[in-house]
């Protein structure tokens, strides 16, 4: 009896439990997505479309032009769905967008010209909180926009330069907040590991070379001869019949070997340890190589159409690195100037370096600011660059 | 000079400087075998043709449709050097075709970011509006009238 009695209660004890645990399995929400593409593109669907003028104004605004008038305040606020999905989906490590890069060159990537516009958005966000003096806040939405521009990828070059840009603009709000908050060494210290702690893994062209090159190499072949069509047109070329009845497979050949041996040559100098001046002058030697062999080899073709120009893409990147690390730089001089109440003599030990000359920056105190200098000159523009720090009173 | 070496000679100094249309090929092309056919016709009606006239002949147009192609290839490669990234392309294409890889890579070669957001706004304005929410809630209550 007693032996009957306790099976009953075991059975009892096992169906509580399995209920138990089954039960909320059942009805579990499914999680919400690992790839912060998914929301960027509800983002992308679920902000007002501007008029001209705001569209305008709003560009303005996150380049720090213009103070946020009423009518782009109250525009913002109504976004504020696709804000706080930018927000979100920033916070994801992992982001594809999808693209099809098995159709070379004419694959479509809708979402850079999108992210161009919601990274617009954030800004002028952070710039409108500035101005209300939540300064955290602001810095929150500038970091928003930096994990956006890493985001976009180094899959192709065109997306590894749309990330620098929203890179740029985001440094750039964030020195103008700095310029204008008041001393808060807790905001400083915070945003000194943010900074850090966005995703370090820096965006390479050489990545995106060696992409392209084998995108590149299957659109030049006869069997794809479609696909090679698509993509000069879509770079505004007529091909005729008659033109495509004078490509063969040998003569295709022919420029895939000599497109594939300058995209190496380029993708060696890049990963070499060489200083900035030596790589660069090296890169844009490839690049007029690539331009007076295309005149009278036509093996040259169609390397000199379809190869990027290494050189300014690498000035680009060298750029992107320096306002980085100048930032980096800057927001360190903020906290010990928070700290003792007055600007450092020099700069703090260990400070990132400028990659233009591989030294530390140049630093300079002046009446309302201080400027970090480079110490050589952007070889493409023909320029030292210098980044003013604001400071207040 | 033979005209073969003629034809080599023209296809190497002129070759750099070649930019035809797709007219132009055309019109070579059709010109070309115009020529030879009225040529022949014209000798055909005056003249019975010899041995060494035909193998003449038949080098003529060998050699005039090898220049014409020639020609053509140099049309096509002379356009991938001349008509590059640098030139001013119109916006006519659709929203979808200005989102391409090569189209934005081409808009960003031509002005830099700026040319390439003028490019994505333009497609973006195309495309047209999108609602300003469009939560689970508002759908539903659509779906049940």
């Amino acid at each position: 009896m007693r032996k009957y009695t306790n099976n009953k209660f075991m059975k009892a004890i096992c169906i509580t439990l399995m209920l138990a645990i089954s039960g909320p399995s059942a009805f579990a929400l499914p999680p919400d997505p690992d790839n912060a593409a998914l929301l960027y593109y509800q983002a992308f669907l679920l902000y007002e479309q501007p008029d001209e003028s705001t569209r305008d104004l709003l560009k303005d605004v996150s380049e720090g032009k213009i103070e946020p008038s009423k009518k782009i305040i109250e525009y913002v606020e109504g976004c504020h769905t696709s804000l706080e999905l930018a927000m979100v989906g920033s916070e994801i490590p992992m982001c594809h967008w999808g693209v099809r890069f098995s159709e070379g060159f004419a694959a479509n990537l809708p979402f850079l010209a999108q992210a161009r516009f919601l990274y617009r958005l954030v800004v002028a966000d952070a710039r409108i909180l500035a101005g209300q003096g939540a300064y955290r806040e602001a810095l929150s939405r500038c970091l928003v926009a930096k994990r956006m521009g890493q985001h976009m990828g180094d899959n192709v070059l065109i997306s590894v330069f749309v990330a620098i840009s929203i890179d740029k603009g985001a440094n750039n709000c964030i020195r103008d907040i700095l310029g204008r908050m008041p001393a808060d060494v807790e905001t400083l210290q915070w945003l000194k590991t943010q900074v850090a702690t966005v995703p370090t893994r820096a965006l390479s062209i050489n990545h995106a070379l060696k992409l392209e090159q084998e995108v590149a190499l299957q659109t030049m072949r006869v069997e794809n001869i479609d696909m090679l069509v698509e993509t000069l047109t879509g770079a505004g070329i007529e091909v005729s019949d008659e033109m495509l009845k004078a490509v063969d497979k040998m003569s295709l050949e022919k420029c895939r070997e000599h497109y594939s041996n300058h995209m190496s040559a380029m993708q060696n100098v890049l990963s070499a340890p060489m200083t900035y001046a030596k790589k660069y002058r090296e890169l844009e030697k490839l690049d007029k190589r690539a331009k007076s062999e295309a005149k009278g080899n036509t093996d040259a073709a169609i390397t000199a159409f379809l190869a990027p120009a290494s050189a300014k893409a690498y000035n680009l990147s060298s750029n992107a690195h320096a306002i980085n690390n100048a930032t980096r730089t800057a927001v360190d001089i903020y906290i010990i100037k928070a700290k003792t109440g007055k600007l450092p003599d020099g700069l703090p030990a260990d400070s990132p370096k400028d990659p233009f000359s591989g030294k530390d920056f140049e630093y300079e105190v002046t009446k309302n600011s201080f400027v970090l200098h480079c110490q050589a000159e952007d070889l493409e523009k023909n320029e030292i660059h210098q980044y003013e720090f604001k400071v207040s009173k | 000079m033979r005209p073969k070496e003629n034809i080599e000679k023209f296809v190497r100094v002129g070759k750099p400087r070649v930019t035809t249309s797709r007219q132009m090929d055309k019109r070579t092309l059709d010109d070309s075998f115009e020529a030879m056919e009225q040529t022949i016709r014209t000798k055909s009606a005056d003249h019975k043709p010899s041995v060494p006239r035909i193998i003449f002949q038949s080098r003529m147009i060998k050699l005039t449709a090898t220049a014409a192609v020639i020609i053509v290839a140099i049309g096509l490669i002379s356009l991938f050097v001349h008509q590059g990234p640098d030139e001013q392309i119109g916006y006519d294409q659709s929203p979808t075709k200005m989102m391409s890889a090569i189209s934005l890579t081409m808009a960003y070669r031509r002005g830099g970011i700026d040319t390439l957001d003028e490019q994505c706004e333009k497609a973006i304005r195309m495309l047209g509006p999108r609602p300003l929410h469009l939560t689970l809630g508002q759908l539903l209550s659509e779906n049940n009238g």
